[in-house]
């Protein structure tokens, strides 16, 4: 009781001072807000492990506290400065991903993952999509109004198979548990990334084409997005072989090495159009099947894991609009049950088709809830598209939803999985522990 | 882990703090330029770390690689001209030599100190008071400007021995570093003094913020001494790393160093807890070099060569070698016993501050500060080649 008295003392300290001395002029204020938000973070995270929490939800709750949209704290420039960080955590989180899919233990089960994956895929998007077509025209338009209701449709289905790898990797990391069932929920979180990321691109480059008013169709629209995903393909194998090689012979302070490489790759991928999570996950999953120096490189990524996210973390969340969430909470809380229903169905479907465990079949669900990471960037991508055709409102309106969405999912789901997780110790052993 | 740590998070505030970073093409130039540099020094690592021979020449080489590559890159990249970047490097390179400067003080626990012979102490005092008169002398009359004149003065009083000490275990060298000792006291007892006669003089204006903020210090870094013992590794690693973020734009703001402020935060840190002694030494030993390297790469942006400005370094340099002679006569004409092994190692960080610190001040008055830097180093090259004869 006394160390959580203490924690919340600190915590209160932290945020009166930042209140107090951000006021002040003082040159280098990003840096005093960057300390801040540091300070916020590793307070708000112990609080939440003291609840049995888990620590990321703690950092993202702080980020939300330090946000320009709730008590104003950082101003939006801050942030913004900080951007950087966040495509070079990506980089780090592919690596981690691709770390974590050793062939050994996939070929196993892959292609249970895959046929699960690909059931929630298609049941979630679909029935989705159809739902509320049916619920938006018995309702004669009161959830979704407007003439690009269509779109808003489809994009709100794309955007239900949605999962983020970073907080499932980060959850595994925190709560240590290695075994079949955090595996399986990895599996079929990067299965859906790489497929959202591929049905995405489709779906964008075909309401392009419906707004634009292109009557012909031809493959030369898929050409750049192919090129995007080899193009990030050949890029991780390069590093990975790049890492593969100065572990083996070179050695020294390969931590510093490969973190620093890793940012130079998520910025120039950022300029040149390469996918940084795929070139991550594939440089991570080359160290990890074909490299001799596999563990030396997945330690570097464990320990490096926490400083990653106690800054990533508060940053991905305070950029987050929290005002606009009333606005759509019906339709979000709608989407975030049908979210549920169509897990269940899937994994149960899963059950007696592909004969995954009971575990998994009752459980898999939590592991599958929030959708912060690329769903946000997605959305950015999707009303810049909407704008382009003069349709800045249904754009906006998506973007909103996507907004809400995350945040809802962003502090049920973590503890969710990591109660699930925990959960799971009792069934299954830590056999994948590296 | 924490170089790693270190390394990132500087090189990540040092990239997001380019704002124009996607529109300036230039910028791609320096990244380039970083970017092939990060191969080739490890490139010379392998090949000169793989000799005993080579080994010698490593840190001096890799220093002059360093310097020319932030020249180059600034050149090429032509971020002189950059507003922000300019503004921005000075601030991290503050924050660097801070956080090097708190690794290397986390040394300064009193059960170390207190078996170091008390002899030590009156020589070191007596030959900086010395060489702080002279040298306050001599810059009062080449330049009329006290604040140039104490930075010039640190430049000439610091040694780069530290940089030294985990390559060799000579003996000879170890005697100098742990001579070296009681410098920073010393040192921060000039600052302290030069500190308070800014204030009366009204160089610094003295307020209620300013009051506060001192006020502030020892009672944070109090506070920092109790958390060190509730927080984990990581946590504690990343909260004085926020402390220092938080900290120096104030201190900078307010006229006050940096340096001395973790300076302080290192020495309470760790006389009040015993949690972390390995960590510590640790962090020192993996810091030192590669924090070094990265504050030379920013340096070399600063660089601007001045004939007159390199000919004073060039003959402030023979009249330290002079200088240091006579001292080390006094010292080891008295000093017969070498210390005891007190698991303190030898640190001169005045050498960073000075370096900085000119940059700060004046870019021709920096670049002769590294010039002097690079010929002591060679100087002390031939210390530890002749001593290696012996």
């Amino acid at each position: 009781m006394l160390m959580i008295l203490t924690e919340i003392f600190f915590l209160g300290l932290s945020i009166l001072l930042y209140y107090l001395l951000g006021k002040l002029a003082i040159p280098f204020k990003p840096f005093l807000s960057l300390g801040f938000i540091i300070l916020i973070a590793i307070f708000n995270g112990r609080l939440f492990r003291r609840f049995n929490l888990p620590a990321i939800t703690g950092y993202m709750v702080a980020g939300l506290i330090i946000s320009p949209f709730t008590f104003g704290l950082s101003p939006v420039n801050y942030i913004k400065e900080f951007k950087l960080i966040d495509y070079f955590a990506i980089t780090f989180i592919g690596l981690q991903a691709g770390s974590e899919m050793a062939i050994r233990i996939l070929k196993k089960d892959f292609k249970k993952i895959l046929t699960v994956t690909i059931l929630i895929i298609c049941i979630s998007s679909i029935s989705t999509f159809l739902f509320l077509y049916a619920l938006n025209s018995v309702l004669k338009g009161i959830i979704i109004a407007g003439t690009g209701f269509i779109y808003v449709l489809i994009f709100l289905a794309v955007f239900e198979i949605a999962k983020s790898p970073v907080t499932t990797i980060a959850i595994i990391n925190e709560s240590g548990v290695r075994n079949k069932f955090t595996y399986t929920i990895l599996g079929i979180t990067i299965i859906k990334d790489v497929i959202l990321v591929l049905l995405f691109t489709i779906v964008t480059a075909m309401v392009e084409l419906s707004l634009a008013g292109t009557s012909g169709f031809s493959m030369i629209h898929f050409f750049p997005i192919l090129m995007e995903l080899i193009g990030s393909m050949v890029i991780g194998f390069i590093v990975a072989l790049i890492f593969t090689l100065y572990m083996k012979y070179i050695k020294i302070n390969a931590s510093v090495f490969i973190l620093i490489f890793a940012f130079i790759i998520s910025f120039i991928g950022n300029t040149i159009h390469i996918n940084p999570l795929i070139t991550g996950i594939i440089a991570g999953f080359f160290i990890e099947n074909f490299s001799e120096k596999n563990r030396d490189f997945t330690r570097i990524l464990h320990t490096s894991a926490p400083y990653v996210y106690i800054l990533f973390f508060p940053l991905a969340s305070a950029v987050l609009d929290i005002s606009v969430v009333p606005s759509v909470i019906i339709l979000v809380i709608i989407l975030l049950i049908l979210r549920k229903i169509f897990l269940i169905v899937s994994f149960r479907i899963a059950r007696k088709t592909v004969h995954i465990d009971t575990f998994t079949m009752k459980y898999g669900w939590m592991g599958l809830i929030n959708q912060s990471g690329i769903t946000l960037a997605l959305a950015i991508l999707i009303e810049n598209i909407f704008i382009k055709y003069n349709m800045a409102e249904t754009g906006n309106y998506i973007k909103t939803i996507a907004i809400a969405s995350i945040i809802i999912t962003d502090f049920y789901g973590p503890p969710m999985f990591k109660y699930a997780a925990q959960k799971s110790k009792k069934f299954f052993d830590n056999t994948f522990s590296k | 882990m924490f170089l790693a740590f270190l390394y990132f998070y500087y090189f990540i505030l040092f990239s997001c703090q380019i704002r124009d970073i996607h529109y300036n093409n230039n910028m791609k130039y320096f990244f380039l330029i970083v970017f092939i540099s990060l191969i080739a020094v490890y490139l010379l690592t392998y090949i000169l770390m793989n000799q005993k021979k080579r080994k010698r020449y490593y840190f001096f080489i890799s220093e002059v690689f360093f310097l020319t590559l932030g020249y180059l890159a600034a050149r090429f990249g032509n971020i002189a001209s950059n507003h922000n970047f300019m503004n921005y490097k000075q601030i991290l390179s503050i924050m660097l030599i801070s956080f090097i400067v708190f690794i290397i003080s986390l040394q300064y626990r009193y059960k170390f100190i207190k078996r170091l012979s008390k002899r030590l102490f009156p020589i070191s005092f007596t030959s900086i008071v010395v060489s702080v008169l002279i040298m306050f002398l001599v810059f009062g009359l080449i330049k009329h400007n006290f604040s140039i004149n104490i930075f010039m003065l640190f430049v000439f009083l610091s040694g780069s021995s530290f940089t030294f000490v985990s390559f060799t275990k000579s003996r000879y060298i170890r005697h100098i570093v742990y001579a070296g000792l009681f410098s920073p006291i010393i040192y921060t007892g000039i600052y302290l003094i030069y500190f308070i006669s800014s204030i009366l003089f009204g160089n610094i204006p003295f307020n209620n913020t300013i009051f506060i903020f001192i006020i502030s210090i020892p009672i944070f870094t109090l506070l920092m001494g109790y958390l060190t013992i509730i927080l984990k590794k990581t946590e504690w690693i990343l909260f004085v790393f926020a402390s220092l973020l938080i900290f120096i734009p104030f201190s900078t703001h307010y006229g006050i160093l940096p340096m001395f402020i973790a300076f302080l935060f290192a020495i309470i840190i760790t006389n009040m807890t015993e949690k972390y002694p390995d960590m510590y030494y640790n962090m020192f030993i993996n810091t030192e070099k590669p924090a070094y390297f990265l504050l030379l790469l920013i340096a070399g942006t600063y660089l601007r060569f001045d004939l007159i400005i390199l000919i004073l370094f060039i003959a402030l340099l023979l009249f330290k070698v002079l200088f240091s002679t006579i001292f080390f006569g006094i010292l080891f004409g008295n000093y017969r016993k070498a210390p005891s092994a007190s698991g303190i190692s030898g640190f001169e960080f005045i050498g960073f501050f000075s370096l900085l610190l000119a940059g700060l001040i004046d870019q021709a008055l920096f670049t002769g500060a590294v010039v002097f830097m690079l010929l002591s180093q060679i100087v002390q090259s031939g210390v530890m080649y002749a001593d290696d004869i012996n």
